[in-house]
């Protein structure tokens, strides 16, 4: 009744106790809890996401707490974004299961971890020089009792508090070295390093937990000024009156340099790497602004060619990669000095791109909101140093790929006339070679091999011929013929034979020889077997008495003298191999002109 | 040189002579030609120094002088003992901006010393005007506390006499003694084991 008479931006009693209900009062900071109330909130939205990240029953969870009321569902809605912010980030950061206790975690950390096995490998001398020493065991025990702390704390407690654990951590390890008698003889180097050491060390191995944690907003950030950078990226040297001669190939290798330094910063995992990239990042900065400015550069010139680096870097989890340092870098040690300056320095123009209006880029209203719409390319492109910059690299870049190409196509061109001389060459020798062996070894028939031909073989009449005559009868009618028959006889077996390559079929017809002489020379296959021949024989040799018998020699003696025999023909015969190696080389001489062909036409 | 016992901040507008004035201080010479090549950047410089028998390094950083960047000078105030606010002794604009970083620095580092530093005083020798009058400087200074120191990089008249004063009132704060003398410990320590090895 009274709360609803008081103005509203009264603030009622109740707004400000504990949402939960439990009597003590509440903090915006802490969402409206207690502290109690909402380190328990937080634990219970943690275990929440996890469950709906990695466990089965997202949507059975999300339908259950849907319901319940307002204040539920809006719990919900920042489940749901940090599930889609774990989803986006879950290639770089394994998820931390609730379940497991600190000492397996801390054994998973310290397992595999290759970040780890570095700063063991670069710190070799230092860890040789205590190995085995109370030093050593001392270090060892302050370093393990600081991880454990920082693990049982990392779900319980908020970033700012485990901030706070790791600076008195350092400030604590530090005193102790001063004062310790473990460490009364060692040297004041030494400490350094072993300081360095244990940051290094310690950070390199809770990376994974202090890094950008789910319970922060960092990840939004990072992503807010992504985009704001990448909204800005129109923003040339010029609009931040920055002197930076884009036009000098020597600047414009540095501004490469130096983004390239600034975007290593996300890489790097121990807070003190992290500030090295940007201290090289802002050294190359300087060596730029000496090219461009001709002296060394004041703070006046830094800061904006800072804010152009960053700009057209746009390094990834800025904003996270910011937060760590500043939590979790040794303070006293690291911030007061070069680092510290030119980490400020980053800062500043990180801020100094949130609150970038048109006013600080010495523009139109106007203008400025066109470009950041997009609705205008800036007219001076030409001009401005991204375009010029981009253009410029990207066009180096070309040049050089096709010098690398010019040289590559020489160097295939004269490849190329290589292998066609080679292959001229190698025709030549070929042929050469060919001739010569055919000059050494003619093809000649040294051998005459019988064999038996039987043109009449598929003849099914000649089967149904009469039997041959018995041999024993022949020698009679042999020796009673004329020594004219005789030597007949004999140049007809002479002629038989066919050339060893060819198998040509017996001249010797069924009915006479100018048959036999015409199929001859058309007919180039014999199939006859041994057995045939001797019947053949026989017959032709009986035929052949027949024709005597029939008083008709000079028609026989006719055909003898136009057949000068086989042998003399067989001599006349075109060895093949000469034929088949002409044209094989004639066919590659056109390859090969066909491949020089294609190089021209190339 | 990471380790730094003193944080002095520089702010000024551009081109009245910051880089100058730290050139001059750290390496003991002046620059008219820009001739130089040898250093990268003026931006920031620490020098270790002598007070009292007691070495102490000053680390000093150079700001942008720009009023775009005035939202985010407060970075750079943070944790510094001493300001040396610069402006051009003829030009009375530059003054206006030291007014001003003065009531910033008031509000929001109130344990930074101020000095007031005017710069190029050796112009004068060519008739210009001081401006405005260095009476009124002086008041200035006198009412909000600051010291006023009229340098000149060129000559180096009083560049030195600056910061051994910055110096100087650091150390008369024994809580800083107490800290430096933690840093000299070391080193007498080191000392002693190098004795023993």
């Amino acid at each position: 009744m009274y709360s609803t008479k008081t103005p509203t931006l009264r603030i009622d009693e109740a707004d400000l106790k504990c949402k939960n209900g439990c009597g003590f009062y509440g903090n915006a900071e802490w969402e409206g809890y207690c502290s109690k109330c909402y380190r328990e909130y937080l634990q219970k939205q943690r275990s929440q996401t996890e469950c709906n990240v990695y466990g089965q029953g997202y949507d059975l969870a999300s339908s259950n707490k849907n319901t319940i009321s307002a204040h539920q569902k809006y719990e919900e809605k920042k489940v749901q974004q940090e599930k889609k912010y774990k989803l986006l980030n879950i290639s770089f950061r394994k998820p931390v299961t609730k379940v497991q206790g600190y000492q397996e975690l801390l054994y998973e950390l310290t397992k595999d971890n290759p970040d780890l096995e570095k700063v063991k490998t670069d710190n070799r001398d230092l860890i040789a020089m205590i190995a085995k020493t109370p030093v050593e065991r001392d270090v060892r025990k302050c370093m393990h009792s600081f991880i454990i702390e920082i693990l049982q704390n990392k779900d319980v407690k908020r970033i700012e508090e485990l901030s706070e654990i790791t600076q008195n951590f350092y400030q604590v390890f530090a005193k102790r070295l001063e004062n310790s008698a473990k460490y009364a003889d060692i040297t004041p180097e030494i400490k350094e390093k072993l300081l360095d050491y244990v940051e290094r060390y310690a950070m390199t191995l809770l990376y994974r937990i202090l890094f950008c944690p789910p319970f922060t907003n960092d990840e939004e950030k990072d992503l807010a000024i992504q985009k704001r950078i990448r909204q800005l990226n129109w923003v040339s040297g010029k609009n931040l009156e920055c002197r930076i001669h884009e036009t000098s190939s020597e600047v414009r290798e540095l501004v490469y340099t130096s983004i390239t330094d600034l975007l290593n910063m996300d890489s790097a995992k121990a807070p003190q790497e992290k500030l090295s990239c940007v201290i090289y990042c802002c050294r190359n900065i300087f060596l730029m602004l000496q090219q461009s400015v001709g002296g060394p550069a004041s703070a006046d010139e830094f800061l904006p060619a800072l804010i152009f680096i960053v700009l057209k870097a746009n390094p990834a989890r800025l904003k996270s990669n910011i937060n760590f340092i500043t939590r979790f870098c040794n303070a006293s040690r690291l911030m007061t000095g070069e680092g510290g300056y030119y980490f400020t320095n980053l800062c500043c123009a990180v801020s100094f791109i949130e609150n970038l209006t048109a006013e600080s880029l010495n523009m139109d209203e106007k203008d400025f909101n066109a470009y950041m719409s997009g609705e205008r390319v800036p007219a001076n492109t030409w001009e401005s140093a991204l375009m010029i910059c981009e253009s410029l690299h990207l066009m180096c870049e070309d040049i050089t790929l096709l010098d690398e190409m010019k040289a590559k196509t020489t160097e295939i061109m004269t490849e190329a006339l290589n292998l066609k001389e080679k292959m001229l060459q190698f025709q030549e020798e070929m042929k050469s070679e060919v001739n010569m062996v055919l000059d050494k070894t003619p093809l000649l028939i040294t051998h005459s091999q019988r064999l038996p031909t039987n043109l009449d073989c598929e003849d099914i009449e000649s089967y149904q011929l009469p039997p041959p005559i018995i041999p024993q009868v022949c020698p009679t009618t042999i020796n009673n013929s004329t020594p004219q028959n005789d030597m007949r006889i004999s140049l007809i077996e002479d002629c038989i034979t066919p050339s060893p390559t060819f198998d040509f079929p017996s001249f010797i017809g069924d009915d006479s020889f100018d048959v036999s002489k015409a199929e001859d020379e058309t007919s180039l296959i014999s199939l006859d077997t041994q057995s045939d021949f001797d019947t053949q024989q026989d017959k032709s040799t009986n035929e052949l008495l027949v024709s005597t018998h029939l008083n008709l020699p000079c028609s026989t003696e006719s055909e003898q003298e136009d057949y000068h025999g086989f042998t003399v023909q067989g001599s006349n015969i075109p060895t093949i191999p000469c034929s088949t190696g002409d044209l094989s080389l004639n066919s590659t001489e056109m390859d090969c002109e066909n491949y020089t062909s294609y190089f021209h036409n190339t | 040189m990471n380790r730094v016992d003193l944080k002095v901040v520089l702010l000024g507008n551009a081109a009245v002579g910051k880089t100058s004035l730290v050139e001059r201080f750290v390496n003991e010479r002046f620059n008219e030609s820009l001739s130089y090549q040898n250093t990268i950047g003026a931006a920031f410089a620490a020098k270790q120094m002598q007070v009292n028998g007691k070495r102490l390094i000053m680390g000093i950083w150079d700001t942008a002088g720009s009023e775009k960047y005035d939202a985010m000078s407060r970075i750079y105030y943070r944790g510094a003992k001493a300001a040396i606010i610069c402006y051009d002794i003829i030009k009375s604009n530059t003054f206006q901006r030291a007014k001003f970083w003065i009531r910033e620095l008031r509000t929001v580092e109130e344990g930074c010393k101020i000095y007031i530093c005017a710069t190029k005083n050796d112009i004068l020798e060519h008739g210009a005007v001081p401006s405005p009058d260095i009476n009124v400087v002086e008041t200035y200074a006198a009412g909000i506390q600051a010291k006023f120191f009229i340098t000149s990089s060129k000559t180096g008249e009083n560049v030195a006499e600056l910061f051994n004063e910055i110096a100087q009132d650091f150390m008369s704060d024994p809580n800083n003694v107490q800290k430096v003398e933690e840093v000299i410990d070391i080193s007498n320590e080191s000392k002693g084991t190098y004795c023993c090895q």
